[in-house]
């Protein structure tokens, strides 16, 4: 059984306040977030989604531990929907699901400081046996995270982009959770601070089999730290596999356009030689007939522009929408 | 040997902070060919940021050159009066393109507008705006925007990060700079576009023959963009060389680490990491700055400062390893 499994997960945003819209009688405005995402991910797996910004990868982070309310589908967590929990269930289960948010500064409270901040999620579930016990379990955490004791008493401001990312990573571990979504966590590091945080996040999951959602629109980070791909586009899953046949044997022309603007410092190349993908993503408020990629798409024939691909196996394990293979 | 266009020597900035000085950079020395690209990399508070505001002058009053002289074209531009710097150099001889492009931008006049200004001035107030306006569309054209006459027209607002951005590039290249600085232009993109602007940025520079000083951050945009590049650490330059003998023959021990420590599609090694924290700037180490974190550091590193120091053709670094 899978930890987690998303199935036929809408978001749709709608706007329908306002004078001036009421007005010109135009309807609400539906922004289609995330249309329609299934996916399954393992014990201990990692599975990196990525895409561009605008693409609904975060609403899908946000969706997954219900820090906003699908329009439509179920989340399975271990088995039971997370959707008609009660109050105390989601209490119970936000104990096993933790988040790492993607600013690494406004996500921690100016107020605080970092032994309150760790600690929080220890009150607020009631973890607490004797407060001697609790500034121990505080250094051992910051400890975990590299961080010495003398950080427990600074204040956010006080701290480093990276130091800060630390702090955060310690509060999401509090609870010693299994499940952690991870909303772009080496956005805005410095180069070292990046691979640091990187290393620290792989041995944190082998020690204590954690499982990862990584939001990312890094490729090479993400093929550093996943073992699944999953790549969106206009709020769909366009092509989800395994990492190793996601880089070297891509199908879906979107994935191939993303690839080929990757690079690395060992290849010979430059950007006047480069091949590159036209246009720009659509506004997910009016998505194209279709196939949502058509316009971009070099491969496009006429199906391409009516009908819109279904996510279907290629190979065994390797699921990707466009016609081109069906 | 082709004629160098920027010239910079044993600059030293300071700003002012509490009634004291604080030396953010020191000993600049670097030199810029005509039509090359030069990328400026480093961490955050590096100090490529303040040096690229140096070039153009753009410095806050709280800040001074200490040291050093910067020769533009063989002309001392220190020196140089505010008016004079402004009529013959800013936006003439020497364009910036700033990191985000909506802040570039004025948010309450349309797109069109602005770069008639720019077309304005540089005709010298001799046009009107309505002869130029031909000329600005065509420009828009160029740098790639799609249906330009209807573009003119729009705000801001309802331009896309890298239509912007592309904007930026036009009204940079309207007075046909000699050198263009640009500082991160591509950090607020996404992947695609990012590869899109880079491309016209390439084009655009065989097109006009401008020498570009290309601020970043990230190794793995410059290595498909410049000729040569400068990597700097806590204010000072510790390694200069061609793009590709930087990566395939790093020599500070500061680009070693920042390679090793660089995530790569190809790369299968465990990241390295490198331990410690940049200095704040004015509380930099005695003797090498890097020492602190340095993994080959001895005696000598932390008494006196390493001066950058040719060790091959077109490669220099600031590193005592290199006279043991």
């Amino acid at each position: 059984m899978a930890l987690v499994e998303v199935k036929n997960l809408k978001k749709y945003f709608v706007n329908n306040d306002g004078l001036l819209y009421k007005l010109a009688n135009k309807g609400p405005i539906k922004v289609k977030a995330v249309d329609d995402v299934s996916f399954k991910i393992e014990k201990e797996d990692t599975l990196a989604v990525v895409g561009e910004s605008g693409c609904g990868k975060t609403t899908v982070a946000r969706s997954v531990l219900r820090l906003i309310e699908p329009t439509a589908g179920e989340i399975l967590y271990k088995g039971r929907s997370i959707n008609n929990f009660n109050k105390q269930e989601l209490k119970a289960f936000r104990e096993d699901a933790q988040m790492i948010l993607q600013d690494p500064r406004s996500s921690l409270n100016p107020r605080f400081i970092v032994e309150e901040i760790v600690s929080e999620p220890l009150y607020i579930h009631d973890q607490i046996k004797d407060d001697l016990n609790l500034l121990d379990r505080v250094w051992e955490l910051l400890d975990l995270v590299g961080l010495s004791k003398r950080y427990s008493e600074l204040f956010p401001h006080e701290l480093s982009g990276g130091q800060a990312r630390r702090v955060g990573i310690a509060r999401a571990l509090a609870l010693q959770p299994e499940f952690i979504v991870c909303d772009e966590p080496t956005s805005g590091l410095d180069i070292s601070i990046m691979s640091a945080v990187l290393n620290l996040m792989k041995k944190l999951q082998q020690e204590y089999q954690l499982t990862y959602l990584w939001i990312s629109h890094n490729l090479h980070e993400v093929r550093y730290i996943s073992n699944k791909v999953a790549v969106m586009y206009l709020g769909k899953i366009v092509e989800i596999t395994d990492t190793d046949t996601i880089f070297n044997n891509s199908v879906h022309p979107y994935t191939e356009a993303l690839f080929s603007s990757l690079r690395g410092i060992n290849d010979n190349w430059n950007y006047q030689e480069h091949e590159i993908i036209e246009g720009e993503v659509p506004s997910p408020i009016n998505p194209p007939a279709g196939c949502s990629f058509h316009p971009r798409c070099k491969y496009s024939f006429d199906k391409c522009k009516k009908v819109e691909p279904e996510l279907k196996e290629v190979e065994i394990g390797h699921l990707a929408a466009c016609h081109l293979y069906n | 040997m082709p004629d160098k266009i920027l010239k910079i020597n044993n600059l030293a900035v300071e700003y002012r902070n509490k009634g004291k000085y604080l030396r953010v950079l020191q000993d600049i020395n670097l030199e810029l060919d005509s039509g090359e690209i030069l990328a400026l990399v480093g961490e955050s508070g590096s100090g490529k940021s303040t040096l690229g505001k140096t070039i153009l002058r753009l410095l806050p009053d709280s800040a001074r050159i200490a040291e050093g002289s910067i020769f533009f074209k063989g002309k001392d531009i220190c020196n140089l009066s505010e008016k004079d710097f402004n009529d013959q150099i800013r936006g003439q001889e020497m364009a910036m393109v700033i990191q985000n492009p909506q802040n570039a931008l004025n948010p309450v006049f349309k797109v069109g507008t602005q770069i008639l200004d720019v077309l304005y001035f540089k005709s010298k107030k001799q046009k009107s705006r309505k002869e130029l306006k031909k000329e600005a569309v065509e420009i828009l054209k160029k740098v790639g925007i799609s249906d330009p006459e209807y573009r003119f027209g729009e705000y801001p607002h309802q331009f896309s990060g890298g239509m912007k951005q592309r904007v930026m590039l036009a009204m940079a290249f309207i007075s046909n700079p000699s050198l263009l600085i640009a500082d991160e232009p591509t950090t607020a993109l996404d992947l695609t576009v990012e590869a899109q602007i880079l491309n016209l940025l390439s084009n655009l520079v065989d097109e006009y023959k401008t020498s570009i000083l290309y601020i970043s951050h990230d190794l793995g945009v410059v290595v498909g963009l410049s000729d040569r590049i400068a990597v700097m650490y806590a204010g000072r330059i510790v390694e200069v060389a061609q793009t590709r003998e930087l990566f395939d023959h790093p020599n500070h021990p500061y680009t070693e680490a920042l390679l090793k420590c660089l995530p790569d599609y190809k790369k299968t090694e465990e990241l390295q990491t490198i331990p410690g924290q940049v200095p704040d700037p004015g509380n930099y180490p005695v003797g090498c700055n890097f020492h602190p974190r340095c993994s080959y550091s001895f005696e000598r590193c932390r008494q006196e400062d390493p001066r950058l120091e040719k060790i091959a053709s077109e490669h220099f670094s600031a590193c005592f390893l290199n006279d043991r």
